[in-house]
């Protein structure tokens, strides 16, 4: 298999400027993070029928088909409106994907119709939109402290002198599959504190 | 019920008696054999968010105090960059007795798993699978090729009320972005008195 260059949108980690528009822009009316799936987890059934219920006071509202249609089509508009950034438009366009993804994903999760991949890695999701959470709640105040975690965790990482040295994202990142129109221009900007956008 | 009277009847009693068989088959056997069957809530479009189960371990005491064994379950696809940092969820242990002692005990048992690489540099492309851990191979996206991890493991961070959130942790053996599939099982004792939450 060829090496292919990384689209963003199946990256784990996210740039910064799709964690800001899809949380910040005006031009999206259905506000979300973007996280992976593992911070929300959901309820399991062990074998011996025990149940291991997760919290459900701390668990972020996931969007509905509706909403996520709704994202998609805002972000397709910002994608094909010429006067937006260059950015703007690479940014969009990964959170179209996504969007598209995961309503693609609820919608047949809803009809019990199963989904198959070829490949164990389709299996894993990259990112994942979730509604974002209202100032003041506890659901505001878990991201808040799940972002500033995080990044204090990257930056320990970093100056532990690994070979790698320092965190990198990728810079392939930026770009398409093959040749998107839409691709980001500079550097990957790595995600901030939500507290900080 | 004479069964001879009716011939469905008699295929119907037949058909039941035979999923019960398969019930109580599935039910007994299921529990020795498969530790981690799971049913989620997820749809097949994506692995599962990571779980909470109660483990067959135990230490017991003789004075009564039994440790109560826990697993926590995720797995990610780590890729896009050559240092991660991702949060698999909160775990709080309460106190065992209402707050007489603090908050928050835990041993750590067991941790394993599993990191699945692509080798694409060499002639012949082909996966690895390494156990979890620090110098688990993963893929250096720029290259193709397999290189060893310089760090993986789970870190608890510990806010003093008895809440943990946990965190999946790798770093990569170059400077260059590094991808693998990765699954961990993390099992850990608290008192059987406590019931941990996963938020």
């Amino acid at each position: 298999m060829p090496i292919e260059a990384k689209f963003a949108a199946d990256a784990t980690v996210k740039d910064k400027r799709v964690q800001e528009m899809a949380y910040t822009d005006v031009r999206i009316n259905v506000k979300t993070i973007t996280e992976t799936v593992a911070i929300q987890p959901k309820t399991a059934y062990s074998t011996a029928g025990e149940v291991v219920k997760v919290s459900e006071e701390l668990k972020f509202k996931e969007p509905s088909i509706n909403e996520l249609e709704s994202i998609k089509e805002d972000a397709k508009t910002i994608k094909e409106d010429g006067a937006s950034s260059v950015d703007d438009k690479g940014a969009a366009e990964i959170i179209e994907i996504v969007a598209e993804k995961q309503k693609e994903i609820a919608d047949k999760g809803e009809k019990k119709i199963s989904i198959r991949y070829a490949r164990s890695r389709e299996m894993f999701s990259s990112i994942k939109l979730l509604i974002a959470p209202q100032p003041g709640s506890d659901q505001y105040s878990k991201i808040l402290k799940y972002s500033q975690k995080k990044i204090e965790f990257q930056t320990y990482l970093s100056s532990r002198g690994f070979a790698g040295g320092s965190l990198v994202n990728s810079q392939n990142l930026l770009k398409g599959k093959s040749a998107s129109a839409y691709s980001m221009a500079g550097p990957v900007q790595p995600e901030v504190k939500y507290a900080d956008l | 019920m004479r069964i001879n009277e009716d011939p469905r009847q008699y295929n119907n009693w037949i058909d039941a008696v035979v999923r019960i068989f398969r019930f109580l088959n599935s039910a007994f056997f299921s529990i020795d054999l498969l530790a981690d069957k799971i049913s989620t809530e997820s749809s097949s479009g994506s692995i599962p968010a990571p779980f909470l189960q109660k483990t067959a371990t135990q230490i017991n005491y003789p004075d009564g105090t039994v440790l109560q064994g826990w697993k926590l379950t995720g797995g990610m696809l780590l890729t896009g960059a050559n240092i991660y940092s991702e949060v698999q969820g909160t775990i709080r242990i309460d106190s065992p007795d209402k707050g007489v002692t603090p908050a928050g005990f835990y041993i750590a048992y067991d941790l394993r798993g599993s990191v699945k690489a692509v080798e694409t540099a060499a002639p012949n492309e082909f996966d690895v699978i390494n156990s979890f851990g620090s110098g688990a191979d993963m893929q250096d996206t720029t290259t193709g090729a397999l290189v060893k991890s310089d760090y993986m493991g789970v870190s608890l961070d510990d806010d003093d009320n008895g809440e943990y959130i946990i965190s999946l942790k790798a770093a990569g053996g170059n400077a260059n972005p590094c991808e693998a599939e990765v699954f961990y099982q993390f099992e850990f004792l608290c008192y059987s008195e406590v019931t941990p939450q996963l938020s």
